[in-house]
């Protein structure tokens, strides 16, 4: 599903921050980034999303098909835009790239309410602009609601634990589950294992210094949770 | 002898018999009309409509039928400046608008234009809020030509009234549109006014407001959207007369092209007026690296127990909410529609609006945008 090779990459001021990460993530498949602090974690998430200011040097990072992938960074806080219609106008791009007719008002609220439903969002949180008041919580749920309908074959999930309280994660991690599929490839990045009690990877890899320095399966992040990363440092 | 600004204009007016207010007439051929050294019109340039000939035309009044608004059958005099002259020169009659004591009105509705080609057309208007009225008025003001339309409208809002005004300019052609408002607030009374200007060649709006007795409030805003050639230039002045008066002006400038908005905000306190608030925000979008936007606040306080506060902003689109959007499969497009609409939005936001008056300036900023229709509210 997405083949990430020999990347190289950094910001456009030319610091080099990616150097040469090999990853392949088949379907259905959940791998898990881990890695201290100015490994690349974030770089990682944010050129797989095509996030402007970054500068791909080398390599080559593809996917299949031209699904819309999702990257789940920090939400922004977007005032003014109503969260149902910045939903809306999302889930309709996604039907127009699939050759699908748009959904009108009525119908796009009857899907809305149906997944809103199930990970307890209710309407007044759907009539607030985007992220704006959210808490840490409502913030992760609302993410999670827009995977749901944006259904992505690939979903990079950048340090979804940040900040969240034992509950909200559970919360997010019960989304992330449903959403497991045959056809759906995650990328779970994060800097602690404990995401991983809840999204339960199958492949797990360290970065250090920007390269993939070991892979394993979900042994190796309590590994790293025992010893930390420096027995993992690059050389 | 060095002849004033606008002289051959004003020649021309008179050779076609336009001049009924001699007396006006003459100061205004005296003093000429205020070229870029007058401070107050440093940033626009008339040069170029008083190049044109005009033909001196009525008002065209088109509204909903309430048996409070018509033509305004005594025209008084404005002391303004010389755009004032030339409307009482030429002696334009405008609307009345009157609000008897206590009577609480549903919205009116009330379209001036469109006039023949190469108007001028010169109105002087009045409004009265009687003592715990409230009304809406909304005012759309339109052309599809190089017409010039100049007005002016005097407003009393007596003790506990309330009157909430829009004021649309919105001109299909490179038409100039000349507006000022002179507002008088009596004790605890309300006056919000909304001004909304697209498209045209110049606009230049003046909301001029007098809080002369304890407790009353001024809200004088302005959503102003621009692209081509366009000029908007945004007058306010707001005179805070009596202690315990309160005013907001919240500015929101949308330009592209090679466009030119200007706020020119005015707050003044006399010496005597104490506990006063008055905020001023401007915020301006530019959408190109060749529009210009312009902000000068002018406060000037005399009084010691004053809370008064302005900002100006000038930015591009919040690059990070768009690229939030576009992560998620948002066209770049109407990524950055929903930002400038959810922009544009925040003064009338403010206003508690009926929903009808809310939708058509949605559908005003959208079809500006051209995403017309495309973002409907959703009924949760």
């Amino acid at each position: 599903m997405l083949e990430i090779k020999g990347l190289h990459a950094g910001l456009e001021d030319g610091t080099e921050i990616l150097k040469g990460i090999n990853l392949s993530i088949g379907a259905g498949e959940v791998h898990a980034i881990m890695g201290p602090n100015g490994s690349g974690k974030s770089t990682t998430a944010n050129i797989l999303s095509g996030k402007p200011g970054y500068d791909v040097r080398s390599g080559s990072a593809t996917l299949e098909g031209a699904d819309l992938f999702q990257a789940f960074q920090y939400p922004v806080e977007i005032p003014g835009v109503q969260s149902s219609t910045f939903l809306q106008t999302a889930v309709n791009a996604k039907r127009k790239v699939k050759g699908l007719a748009e959904l009108d008002a009525l119908a796009f609220v009857r899907e809305l309410r149906a997944q809103a439903k199930k990970l307890g969002i209710g309407n007044d949180m759907l009539k607030r602009a985007v992220n704006v008041g959210f808490s840490g919580g409502e913030k992760k749920r609302f993410e999670t609601l827009q995977m749901a309908l944006l259904e992505p074959k690939l979903a990079v999930l950048d340090e979804t634990d940040s900040g969240l309280d034992v509950d909200a994660l559970r919360v997010v991690a019960d989304g992330v589950n449903a959403l497991r599929a045959p056809d759906r490839s995650f990328l779970v990045i994060t800097h602690y294992q404990r995401l991983l009690d809840y999204i339960v990877p199958d492949f797990v890899h360290i970065l250090s210094d920007g390269k993939i320095v070991k892979s394993g399966d979900k042994s190796l992040a309590l590994a790293v949770e025992k010893t930390g990363y420096a027995e993992f440092e690059a050389a | 002898m060095t002849d004033v600004f606008g002289a051959e204009f004003l020649d021309r007016l008179h050779s076609v018999g336009a001049v009924k207010n001699p007396a006006s007439f003459e100061a205004l051929r005296t003093q000429g009309f205020p070229n870029r050294r007058v401070e107050a019109w440093r940033y626009t340039d008339l040069a170029g409509q008083l190049a044109q000939t005009l033909t001196p035309s009525g008002l065209r009044i088109n509204q909903e039928q309430s048996g409070l608004f018509g033509p305004n059958p005594a025209v008084q005099t404005v002391e303004g400046d010389a755009l004032s002259l030339m409307n009482a020169a030429v002696g334009g009659e405008g609307f009345l608008f009157e609000v008897p004591e206590g009577a609480r009105l549903k919205p009116v509705f009330a379209r001036f234009g469109p006039m023949a080609a190469n108007a001028l057309v010169n109105a002087t208007n009045r409004i009265t809020i009687g003592a715990g009225a409230q009304a809406v008025l909304v005012e759309r003001w339109g052309q599809t030509d190089e017409s010039w339309m100049n007005s002016d409208t005097t407003i009393d809002v007596a003790e506990g009234g309330h009157l909430r005004r829009i004021i649309l300019v919105e001109d299909g052609g490179a038409g100039t549109q000349t507006h000022r408002t002179f507002t008088t607030l009596g004790e605890n009374a309300r006056y919000d006014a909304l001004v909304v200007t697209l498209g045209g060649g110049l606009h230049r709006i003046e909301q001029h407001a007098d809080l002369t007795k304890p407790g009353c409030h001024a809200g004088l805003s302005a959503i102003v959207l621009k692209r081509g050639e366009e000029h908007s230039d945004f007058v306010t002045n707001v005179r805070h007369l009596a202690e315990d008066t309160t005013s907001d002006q919240q500015v929101r400038t949308v330009v592209d092209d090679r466009a030119t908005a200007i706020f020119q905000g005015g707050i003044k306190v006399s010496q005597d007026s104490q506990r006063i608030e008055g905020d001023q925000l401007s915020r301006a979008l530019m959408l190109s690296d060749r529009a210009q936007a312009f902000t000068k606040p002018e406060l000037e306080i005399f009084a010691d127990d004053v809370k008064c506060s302005h900002g100006a902003t000038v930015g591009d689109l919040d690059q990070e909410a768009l690229f939030y959007m576009r992560a998620r499969g948002v066209e770049e497009a109407a990524a950055r529609a929903l930002l400038v609409l959810a922009f544009a939005r925040e003064p009338f936001e403010a206003l508690d609006l009926p929903e009808a008056i809310e939708t058509m300036l949605d559908g005003k900023v959208q079809e500006w945008l051209g995403v017309a229709g495309r973002f409907e509210e959703m009924d949760l």
